[in-house]
């Protein structure tokens, strides 16, 4: 191995065109990246009918998970500084070449988009398994990159399930990602509670990453839409050898429940020092001043 | 003659073990069986449940002597999903912290089984025979209830919910188990290093919070709100773009579902929206206030007083009238 390197530095070989590259003064291998988004509603615009008290999904703008935002900005430097491509793959609705092109924009290489049927989305045990299927095809691999969490589900599930099938280890809760001397290796902060754990680890790896890790740059609107739509493959399940029966499918939301807000929800009106006074009033009597 | 173990937990500590063996315990009584805890020997960093097995029937004792070290969910989740398949329970229970929601996904991979993660309740619907398991979604606009259906299912507590606790008597019998060695993985990963997070401020204590949001225009006019801070003896915490995005604040002052909650008799919020996520946080505020001046801001559904106006006119006024 350290023969190899004094060659190539002896004879100037272009960098480029190797898997390695020197990065801050140590050897970096080149990483292939499999970046996992996913498509979600805008949970800031999710609203109850105000007659029925029902949940109101239709006509929702939706988005990419804030959480894999960070995701693949990170896959993006890693690209800059040890070369590779990065692929992303996604589960969804045709809505979902949204996201790809926004993470396109980012930075990345490949898209691969899986449609799915609607009940599918509830459970994140199925998905990891679509996920799974859908990186394995991809293949050659080094780091497959989540976000922690979604948005809207909040389960926590898929990144670990996804490492679980392919026979990968993980590392969750990351929040930076550094080389080691030895190539292939990767130093990795994560947080936990009241500590930060760093941890060695050889690729192939997955990694869940929490929003803490980067500042996602985002791409305009402009370069967004410059992305073609035919930069993303589609895939059906089958593709995947993936079977689409509804009770295959390990959970259901048979229902839900609309939490009863306790709040008073008094508006005080009239001019600053109108309100402040009748609040300091208010807080008296609640007994907080 | 031995009843089934219907209902298995694992838990990483004393603590939670009480609030899952009351879930448990309550579960295993209408399916009829019988209720089991692991507890792992021969490491210190994991408690031998002896003292919290009260109201369970079996403590199965998996002699984990030989593991070194701290315990990677990949080798837990190996050995706890081992011993799932031999005793085959209807449900396994384990607390939702970080390490127990990487363990129970990857049993769940293992074991092909419905998992819930976050639950905030957990029961067998007697009409429809089946589990249900209620939880969060979309950070907190609804209570989602979900049917489990698959063999072995598995349900992770929230946290916040591991408070339920009942007097038992302990009369457990105890067994040793052996996760199939053959099935332990070799995890290449390796701690290097442990460091403890020193943290400025630990909000969850605290009586009175006032928290700035987007509405400050500038990281300089944060001290406007530390005054009335000062003047309200309140503590400072933060929206989380504050936290995260601006960075003006430590993650410990970040208020929210992936931040702190918090349960002040007193919460002000100045300049925030009112994300579901931020109000995840502060369910257990006795009074909100909240001062923005969008009159549309959701968080004005979710406060005791609100007050429509500018940020910057409104709390120097609120703070000289408090002095």
């Amino acid at each position: 191995m350290w023969r190899f390197i004094k060659l190539h530095l002896r004879y100037e070989l272009p960098l480029s065109q190797s898997v390695m590259k020197i990065h801050d003064g140590v050897v970096v291998l080149r990483m292939n990246i499999i970046v996992c988004v996913k498509h979600v509603v805008d949970t800031t615009e999710i609203r109850l009918d105000k007659k029925t008290g029902e949940l109101i999904l239709r006509g929702i703008p939706t988005k990419i998970n804030d959480y894999d935002r960070n995701a693949v900005q990170e896959a993006v430097r890693l690209k800059k500084e040890t070369g590779g491509q990065i692929s992303l793959v996604c589960v969804g609705p045709r809505e979902a070449a949204k996201t790809l092109k926004e993470a396109l924009a980012m930075g990345a290489d490949k898209a691969y988009l899986v449609s799915a049927p609607a009940f599918a989305y509830v459970d994140p045990q199925f998905i990891a398994g679509v996920l799974s299927a859908a990186i394995a095809k991809i293949g050659d691999y080094d780091l497959v990159l989540c976000g922690d969490v979604s948005e809207d589900g909040y389960n926590s599930q898929v990144g670990p399930g996804i490492a679980q099938r392919l026979g990968l280890s993980h590392v969750s809760y990351a929040i930076s990602i550094n080389y080691e001397a030895v190539p292939g290796t990767l130093i990795i902060e994560r947080a936990l509670k009241d500590e930060i754990e760093l941890i060695r680890a050889k690729t192939p790896l997955l990694l869940g990453l929490n929003s803490r890790i980067n500042i996602p740059r985002l791409p305009t609107t402009i370069q967004v839409m410059k992305v073609p739509s035919n930069r993303i493959t589609e895939w059906k399940m089958s593709d995947l050898g993936v079977e689409a029966e509804e009770n295959k499918v390990p959970t259901y939301m048979r229902g839900y429940k609309v939490p009863v807000s306790k709040r008073k929800r008094v508006l005080l009106e009239g001019s600053s020092s109108e309100i402040v006074d009748k609040l300091i009033g208010c807080l008296k009597e609640e007994g907080v001043v | 003659m031995m009843e089934r173990c219907v209902v298995l937990i694992f838990s990483e500590n004393a603590e939670w073990a009480e609030g899952l063996v009351a879930t448990g315990r309550s579960i295993a009584d209408e399916l009829g069986g019988t209720l089991g805890l692991i507890v792992m020997s021969g490491n210190d960093s994991v408690f031998d449940g002896k003292e919290v097995a009260k109201g369970v029937d079996i403590v199965y004792r998996w002699n984990s002597g030989d593991f070194q070290g701290r315990l990677f969910p990949e080798y837990l989740a190996a050995g706890i999903s081992s011993i799932c398949a031999s005793l085959q329970p209807d449900v396994l229970l384990m607390a939702s912290s970080p390490l127990g929601k990487e363990v129970v996904s990857r049993v769940a991979a293992d074991l092909d089984s419905a998992c819930v993660t976050e639950w905030l309740d957990v029961y067998v619907d007697k009409n429809d025979a089946c589990l249900v398991a209620e939880k969060s979604l979309f950070g907190g606009v609804v209570i989602a209830e979900i049917v489990l259906r698959s063999k072995i299912k598995i349900c992770a507590c929230s946290l916040e919910n591991l408070t339920r606790s009942e007097e038992y008597v302990s009369r457990y019998e105890l067994i040793a188990v052996s996760p199939d060695t053959a099935k332990l993985p070799n995890v290449l990963k390796e701690v290097v290093e442990v460091r403890p997070v020193q943290k400025s401020v630990d909000l969850t204590g605290a009586k009175k919070i006032v928290s700035v949001g987007r509405g400050c225009k500038k990281q300089e006019d944060v001290a406007i709100i530390k005054d009335l801070c000062d003047v309200l003896q309140a503590e400072l915490g933060c929206s989380r773009p504050v936290a995260e995005e601006l960075r003006w604040l430590p993650e410990e002052r970040k208020v929210g579902l992936t931040g702190v909650s918090v349960k002040p008799d007193l919460y002000v919020a100045a300049g925030i929206s009112g994300q579901v996520q931020h109000l995840a946080g502060i369910k257990d505020a006795r009074i909100v206030v909240v001062i923005n001046n969008d009159k549309k801001a959701p968080f004005f559904n979710a406060a005791d007083y609100g007050l429509i106006g500018d940020f910057y006119e409104i709390v120097p006024e609120l703070i000289n009238a408090l002095r």
